[in-house]
């Protein structure tokens, strides 16, 4: 079983999807042998209230039971208590936050207040390091990476909160779990020779989870990464789906039966 | 199928060969049976001496020479030395079987008429010349960094050397572009994020027979590098091709 941690659906300013529809993702993820993706929309992430694009998309989740809807969350809007009560009662409760996107520091009293309100539903928080390598960006749209110093300190701050980072470097990968024992990373982003086996040396298998970016990035190059990782069955499991499954308390026979 | 990664740097403090010996055993365990050293060429930083482009090159030639059933060498020169310089290092490479060609990096521009005292040995010598490339729309470092616009204007005024512009993948569109009609620039596929599309499109404007594999180990992972070719969504022939069939055509093994 896998469960991918890092999955979108929609446009982007700068990159053709060939995976446009979310019937063509579906049967993509399906063929690589994926069993759920957690997905946030690429529209919601522009607009400064993803909320219309966050509810369009669940709405279309409806037929591909493949998917688990990770809303895009702004925490500086008005209605954000009203928005956190809304999907306080979905079965899977993770929020996605964008700091780098939606120009905001992690450290600020209405962060913290936003995530006392999420401690109190356990919500698991994704941080979205950043959707493209800084090198590629539009020259117009440069958006900087989120401050790894930031996340340390929000993470250390709110330890009963799990922290997901999706699409982190593998230095700052190994940073983050080093320095928080409640954050976790992606394989998304992280690169270097025996990738996987190069940060199972920094980094405990606990605290990895599977990712693809699709469909920015291809999503047989997250999957080789496992299939030629040199480590055992039981870390590999752990990354494919188990980490993911215990932070977002889904157990495997409903991952397997795919009941969200 | 005989899969060859075009573009792999060997660490130069590898004195006992070990990472070489382990990029080899993992390599194999891709299916990638033969590998092109361009060498640790960004070891002294963007502007190599003589002596420090010797160094590079004498690890090259040591592994080459340790396993010529694997590896094929390119000799690393700095277009700013002399030509009398460029030409005794190229001719010392060649003298190793199994050397293929020349590798540039980012000492200096591949439109900077500097470059033309190496083009001409490579025309002279008839050796292939890899280019690093990147899209400098946002990197903005030209003096070093070559546009694949640069590397066209590069591939005009030498249409008889077989160039490979490096790291397609992170040229965008519109350096694909700038290649497009120059039918002695073939493209590498290495480095940069994975990022879906990019394969098919330089297939469909390059055409199936310019594409090279190529992964950028150790900076990059075979295997994240090689799901961009398996997971393109291009035929398994066209995949072959680039894994394998271009490289052994380019190198003259076929």
């Amino acid at each position: 079983m896998i469960l991918d941690a890092n999955a979108w659906f929609g446009h982007w300013h700068k990159q053709k999807f060939y995976l446009n529809t979310l019937g063509k993702l579906h049967k993509n993820l399906q063929s690589a042998g994926i069993t759920a993706a957690l997905i946030s929309s690429t529209d919601a992430i522009f607009c400064s209230d993803p909320e219309p694009w966050n509810r369009e998309l669940i709405r279309n989740l409806s037929k591909y039971p493949l998917f688990i809807p990770v809303p895009l969350f702004r925490p500086r809007l008005e209605n954000r208590e009203e928005i956190i009560n809304y999907y306080s009662s979905m079965p899977v409760r993770a929020l996605k936050f964008m700091p780098g996107y939606h120009a905001y520091s992690l450290i600020s009293r209405e962060i913290e207040t936003v995530f006392s309100q999420c401690s109190e539903y356990k919500f698991v928080i994704f941080i979205q390091m950043r959707m493209e390598d800084e090198r590629s960006h539009h020259p117009l749209v440069k958006i900087p990476p989120v401050k790894t110093d930031e996340v340390i300190r929000i993470a250390r701050k709110f330890p009963a909160l799990f922290f997901v980072c999706l699409s982190a470097y593998f230095s700052e990968a190994v940073l983050l779990c080093s320095k928080a024992e409640n954050v976790y990373v992606d394989i998304s982003f992280t690169e270097c020779m025996n990738t996987v086996a190069a940060l199972l040396k920094e980094i405990p298998a606990s605290r990895v989870l599977f990712g693809s970016h699709t469909p920015f990035l291809y999503t047989e190059s997250a999957l080789l990464k496992i299939q030629y990782a040199e480590t055992g069955q039981k870390e590999k499991d752990a990354i494919l789906f188990k980490n993911a499954c215990t932070l977002l308390n889904i157990d495997n026979d409903r991952l397997r039966r795919r009941t969200f | 199928m005989n899969i060859i990664d075009f573009h792999v740097h060997p660490a130069l403090e590898d004195h006992s060969c070990s990472e070489t010996i382990n990029m080899v055993r993992l390599a194999k365990k891709h299916n990638i049976n033969r590998i092109c050293l361009l060498g640790d060429v960004l070891r002294f930083g963007y502007n190599p001496s003589e002596e420090q482009v010797g160094k590079i090159n004498d690890q090259t030639i040591k592994l080459v020479r340790k396993r010529p059933d694997f590896f094929f060498g390119f000799c690393f020169l700095n277009p700013e030395h002399p030509e009398k310089f460029l030409l005794a290092e190229t001719e010392r490479c060649f003298t190793h079987e199994n050397f293929k060609g020349i590798k540039l990096e980012v000492a200096v521009n591949a439109s900077d008429r500097r470059v033309d005292k190496v083009m001409r040995i490579a025309k002279r010598m008839d050796l292939i010349v890899l280019h690093h490339s990147w899209n400098t729309e946002i990197i903005n470092n030209r003096k070093h960094q070559s546009d694949p616009e640069d590397i066209a204007c590069l591939a005009r005024r030498f249409p008889d050397v077989k160039i490979v512009m490096a790291h397609v993948t992170e040229a965008s569109e519109r350096g694909v572009l700038a290649v497009q009609p120059l039918k002695n620039v073939w493209a590498d596929t290495s480095g940069g994020q994975p990022v879906a599309g990019t394969i098919e499109y330089a297939v469909e404007k390059l055409g199936p027979e310019r594409i090279l594999f190529g992964s950028d180990v150790p900076y990059r992972d075979f295997s994240a590098q090689s799901g961009k070719i398996y997971g393109a969504g291009i035929p398994n022939h066209i995949k072959k091709l680039i894994l394998s069939k271009n490289a052994e055509k380019l190198l003259g093994l076929l």
